[in-house]
């Protein structure tokens, strides 16, 4: 995908997310659109079915499908006549219709609000016509727009958990369980996979994990993957969701079921078909060479291999540090300022730059992010603070929070360092645009191609490759156009017009959303 | 043995919880265990179980999203005979959706797997009137599998028992609940029973049981409780326990024959006729 | 000619009432829009106008679970409160009521009378999606800001009229309305107010105007001022493309005033001159536009308008029109659908060699490998940064820049 078609798309997601956030109907959506020849039908009004279309597909369709286009969105249209008398009817012929034009594998009911508030049962339709359509038929019976998800709840909870995952190693506890994307894939799994007739021998599949990570290497992880099992001895008997219609209706013919983001999912297909897994949320225990290892590891040894994958990923591990002898040669001693906004693999990652050689002389932490998504000021200094007591740099850098951009700017001329990274989180782009147009060089990893997230050792090697070029290159100060106008010092790089828009939907969001129901 | 669940329809006003409740004690005395789901918006169901009213299914909702894991223990109360009550609760008059409070109370009950559990009997006792498709979930595919309609000889309670069987005949099309029968509750007054066996004769089902008028039923109401629990060896008591026994052996589940809107009409007339002959 | 052999689902091409709503009311600086909704309802119309290059001023109630089956007030009544906290004066509230609130029914009114704001002048707007599609919105919207217009006095011997109906929306939006204030400058006729508007002061003096001009949209809005102010009113069934429709337009605004048709004629011939002067350098492009097989989507206003002056000054053939609309197109197309759903466009539209919509039919365009060109709602691929409108008299030259400029991109 070309570079400016995924900063374009990347652009407007994060322009629309700042004044408002979408709903389940709209996850379900795009769960079913990273399912190969797979099309969603809206049980619901037009205007659902409208918007989806004109937002930018989710990373698995177009990285894992190859699929750059929306999924068409088909809906039953109702209207007013169909919210007072019913439109069972309507959703059975709408079902047979869309079998017969678009031929798919898999038709994916969704339920919208309407539908849902007048009690359409959709189960029974659904029942009715399986035996006459082709395609396989699922339903999603919590998507409407106005169901409840985890993520309603108090962002502190956010809070608690970091710390719980830097402290005490543990796993955190809140999630996205209930989201549409999830839940649909919930409804998926129960509904669709069928018992096997048979077993692959040390077979596992494998969750993808990708929203809006255009700039990720999905297929280069999932290769990675597969091949390093492959050598250890296990097959990868599905990578889900960017699959087939049919892998799915396998899944239950592997042994085990690695999954990184619904563990909903995994303890069904547990109950249901006796499946082992290994859940992590978002992968956090398995990002960095430590936890790449851990991966191969932890999967081999329910599969009795443990001895054979620590010989296979002790060699890769061996062979990656080999390859990037000459590269740490470079890197080594180098001064840099690290930008973020911690997240759980933060420390990983800091240790993983101590790893290449490079020495952290400023770490600048933004807490930004996590204020705007509703945490209280007073529990993210708490947290700031838990972070860096669990961090041991042994460069020793100056450590300040939240600065506003321009004290950023004096702060990093005074350390004089030879590279300032930025991490997703904290508008990455624009801040090294910033430093950048100031002399100061500056890389924003992500931007690159190299993702936190990976369960990679690649990724490694990606990650160096990035920071070397980066301090390779020419810098030389700008006079960019872009930062000519009055951005606010705090919350850069929006617009001073633009944050009275922005404080309004995070009062909302905190207060409304997320509040407590007064008569309760 | 096999699990049955029924049911409880009929006019608002016209006995069904008293009925239910006493039902569900009367299972209970039997050595059954029992779970009564109340699924109206007064939740006032499984008083004479409880003998209070207890916190709902909805209530809990509202306080904590439905992201929050819930506990059993939060809505799923123990009362008079280990019987096992849910209210389902939902809003106040006039504003928000009942119907879809239902469908939300199902899906949390699900995810708890409260259906899984070894329950004998499940006894739903819903509101009288179905206005909308989250009323009729509870005679869907997967809940009861028999339907009691409560009504007594009067016009209005059999009109409304007259529109649950066509609901019942609607959806017995896609493998829905079967009609059991008519449970008669008796008000005394312009009450008959022959115009109920005249009605149930019309519609083609059957008469389990005609509660008689009882003043034990009353006292025992004010005291937030069942007669079975009250009046242990009364006649009403034995009442409802020969209609608990007889709802386990009523193997012959059917679909009705609902009068259309003309035929109510003769009806109605005919039943001004019968009263005025009896007076 | 409609739609033939309709299936029984629609992969819908157009939005909802909601969103026709959304497009009137946000726009509105100095008033707050609340979507009395779940969150994606908002997300979702708001996505559409902020990449429309429209900042709006609107917020959502964030229903829940809970609101559907308690009902939605706490939810507003809460919004409503902390959006207007440190107001203190000129406080209006705009809401619209998206299909949760509209099926339940919330007492919007009883809701806001019992929050603690006081003082607000409020309108509420039942737009459940499910009860139309977005035109509709739209002109119920229009209409409904009448109950804000004042009783205002009139200047003397002023010619001022309103312009209701063209959608600012739009990339060249503004440019758009520039563009027809300069044309009615050329008469001495001033803008007053313009709906939709930006300020609520545009809404309250609307009583000054002597004529209010409408396109396409806003007939009721005109009509209930002609009830209550006297105002006249004339109405254009499409938007002013080409030479032709502004000719036609100035002319009856001209007879509307009085104007002499010596006077008329005369201001009329030299900005032919003038834009006849500014297609010379297209001159010789302009005969391979002859016969070219076109379609155009849009609202029915839009789709008018540009057809018109697609087939009449260009001479292009219009295969296919896809409009939200039923009424007579069988003049401007050989086939029309409307209401159509994604599937029935795409089967229609292999003979066709240039497509006029929106970005709707970027997919479709990608797809078939038919260049695209953007010109109603919405429109995400072109920005326009230099005055540059595609109605009125410089529209047409802007427009047959774009047009032939797309053609030779494609060779």
């Amino acid at each position: 995908m070309k570079k400016i078609k995924r900063q374009i798309w990347g652009t407007r997601l994060s322009y629309a997310c700042r004044y408002s956030i979408d709903c389940k109907m709209f996850g379900a959506y795009c769960f079913i659109s990273e399912i190969k020849n797979a099309i969603p039908l809206l049980h619901g009004p037009v205007g659902c079915a409208f918007f989806p279309k004109l937002v930018p597909p989710d990373a698995i369709r177009t990285k894992l499908l190859k699929n750059y286009d929306p999924s068409p969105f088909p809906c039953t249209d109702l209207n007013e006549k169909d919210i007072i008398y019913g439109a069972e009817e309507k959703l059975y012929n709408a079902i047979i219709d869309v079998d017969k034009y678009y031929k798919p594998d898999l038709i994916g009911v969704i339920i919208s609000c309407p539908a849902a508030i007048i009690g359409d049962d959709v189960e029974s339709v659904v029942k009715r016509v399986k035996d006459k359509i082709s395609a396989e038929i699922i339903y999603t019976p919590s998507s409407a727009g106005f169901s409840d998800d985890e993520r309603t709840d108090d962002f502190n909870r956010h809070a608690e958990d970091l710390i719980r995952v830097w402290k005490e190693k543990k796993k955190p506890k809140w999630g996205i369980e209930k989201c549409g994307r999830l839940d649909t894939m919930f409804s998926v799994i129960s509904q669709l996979v069928e018992e096997p007739k048979e077993k692959i021998k040390r077979s596992v599949n494998i969750d993808t994990y990708g929203r809006f990570h255009w700039f990720e290497d999905l297929e280069g992880e999932i290769r990675e993957i597969k091949a390093i099992l492959k050598e250890i001895g296990i097959s990868v008997n599905a990578a889900f969701p960017g699959c087939s219609v049919n892998e799915i209706k396998g899944l239950a013919k592997a042994e085990l079921n690695f999954m990184r983001r619904s563990e909903r999912s995994a303890i069904f297909m547990k109950e249901r078909f006796g499946i082992d897994y290994i859940f992590d949320t978002f992968g956090n225990r398995y990002v960095g060479i430590d936890g790449a290892k851990n991966f191969y590891v932890d999967i081999a040894e329910r599969f009795g291999l443990k001895e054979k994958a620590k010989k296979v990923v002790g060699e890769v591990e061996r062979k990656l540090w080999n390859d990037l002898k000459e590269t740490k040669k470079e890197l080594y001693g180098k001064k840099i300022a690290y930008v973020c906004t911690p997240l759980y693999t933060t420390p990983i990652f800091i240790r993983l730059l101590e790893e290449l050689g490079l020495r952290i002389k400023l770490l600048l932490i933004n807490t930004l992010w996590w204020r705007r998504w509703g945490m209280a000021k007073k529990t993210a200094k708490k947290v700031v603070k838990e972070f860096i007591e669990s961090l041991n740099i042994s460069s020793n850098p100056s450590i300040y929070t939240d600065l506003k951009i321009d004290e950023e700017l004096d702060a990093i001329r005074q350390k004089e360092v030879d590279l300032v990274i930025c991490d997703v989180l904290v508008s990455d782009i624009s801040r090294t645009m910033l430093y950048e147009n100031n002399g100061i060089r500056s890389v924003s990893p992500h931007y690159m191609g190299y993702s936190s997230f990976r369960i990679s050792f690649s990724q490694v090697k990606r990650l160096a490759e990035i920071i070397l070029s980066a301090l390779n290159s020419k810098s030389y100060k700008k006079d960019l156009i872009y930062f000519k106008y009055d951005y606010h010092k705090e919350r850069f790089p929006t617009l001073i017009s633009d944050i009275p828009d922005e404080l309004r939907w995070e009062r909302i969001m905190k207060h409304v959303w997320r509040g407590k129901d007064e008569l309760c | 043995m096999k699990r049955i669940s029924i049911a409880i329809y009929g006019k608002g006003g016209i006995g069904k919880s008293t009925i239910a409740s006493n039902l569900s004690a009367a299972f209970s005395s039997l050595g059954y265990k029992v779970l009564q789901i109340g699924c109206d918006p007064k939740a006032d169901s499984t008083r004479n179980i409880m003998g209070r009213r207890i916190p709902t299914v909805l209530g809990r909702l509202r306080e904590k999203g439905a992201s929050k894991k819930y506990k059993e223990e939060d809505f799923l109360f123990y009362g008079f005979s280990n019987v096992a009550c849910i209210e389902a609760g939902g809003p106040e008059p006039g504003v928000g959706c009942a119907g879809r409070g239902i469908i939300s109370m199902m899906e949390v009950l699900k995810e708890l797997k409260i259906f899984e559990k070894d329950w004998d009997v499940i006894i739903y006792d819903v509101l009288g009137d179905i206005v909308c498709g989250g009323f009729s979930v509870p005679i869907r595919e997967g809940f009861a599998e028999a339907i009691y309609i409560v009504t007594s000889g009067e016009f209005m309670p059999l009109y409304a028992a007259n529109n649950i069987m066509k609901g019942i005949k609607r959806f017995s099309q896609r493998g829905g609940s079967k009609l059991g029968g008519i449970i008669h509750n008796s008000r005394g007054g312009n009450d008959s029973l022959e115009i109920v066996k005249e009605f149930v004769s019309l519609t083609k089902t059957k008469l389990i049981q005609s509660i008689p008028r009882s003043e034990e039923i009353l006292k025992a109401e004010l005291e937030m409780k069942t007669v079975i629990e009250k009046f242990p060896d009364s006649d009403i008591a034995k009442t409802f326990i020969e209609l608990a026994k007889k709802i386990l052996e009523n193997k012959d589940l059917h679909v009705p024959s609902p009068l259309s809107d003309r035929e109510m009409e003769e009806f109605g007339m005919k039943i001004t006729n019968i009263l005025r002959e009896k007076k | 000619m409609y739609g033939e052999g309709k299936m029984s689902f629609v992969d819908p091409m157009q939005a909802d009432k909601l969103l026709g709503v959304f497009r009137v009311v946000s726009g509105l600086k100095d008033a707050i829009v609340v979507v009395h909704s779940p969150v994606g309802c908002h997300w979702g119309i708001n996505y559409i106008q902020r990449l429309s290059y429209r900042k709006t001023n609107s917020t959502v109630s964030a229903l829940r679970e809970r609101s559907v089956i308690f009902g939605g007030h706490e939810h507003l009544k809460k919004s409503i409160e902390i959006l207007f906290k440190n107001k203190k004066k000129d406080k209006y509230l705009i809401i619209l009521c998206a299909s949760v609130p509209s099926i339940i029914g919330d007492d919007i009114e009883g809701i806001i009378s019992e929050s603690s704001v006081s003082d607000v002048s409020y309108l509420v707007f039942d737009c459940g999606g499910y009860k139309g599609k977005m035109m509709e919105g739209y002109e119920e919207a229009l209409e409904g800001l009448f109950s804000w217009i004042e009783e205002k006095k009139k200047e003397n011997d002023s010619f001022l009229v309103n312009i209701i109906g063209i959608q600012r929306d739009l990339p060249m939006g503004e440019a758009n309305i520039k563009e027809i204030k300069r044309m009615l400058s050329l008469f001495g006729i001033k803008v007053n107010s313009i709906f939709p508007p930006e300020r609520i002061k545009e809404i309250k003096d609307a009583s000054r105007a002597d004529l209010n001009i409408v396109f396409g949209y806003g007939r009721g809005l005109a009509e209930r001022m002609k009830e209550r102010f006297g105002i006249p009113y004339i109405f254009f069934e499409e938007y002013p493309y080409g030479i032709s429709l502004c000719e036609r337009f100035l002319r009856r605004v001209a007879k509307q005033f009085g104007i002499s048709e010596k006077r008329t004629e005369k201001v009329l011939q030299r900005e032919k001159r003038r834009i006849l002067n500014a297609l010379k350098p297209a001159h010789m492009y302009l005969h391979t536009l002859y016969d070219l097989p076109v379609s155009v989507s849009g609202d029915p206003a839009q789709v008018k308008g540009i057809s018109c002056f697609l087939t009449k000054e260009l001479g292009c053939r219009i295969k296919l029109i896809n409009t939200s609309s039923f009424d007579d197109y069988s003049y401007l197309s050989e086939k029309v659908l409307i209401q159509a759903s994604m599937h029935e466009f795409e089967k229609n539209i292999d003979d066709v060699e240039l497509i006029f919509g929106s970005e709707t039919e970027k997919t479709i365009s990608k797809k078939k490998n038919i260049p695209l060109i953007q010109f109603s709602y919405p429109i995400f691929s072109r920005i326009f940064l230099n005055d540059a409108p595609y109605m009125g008299f410089k529209g047409t030259a802007v427009l047959v820049e774009e047009i032939i400029n797309q053609i030779l991109c494609q060779l």
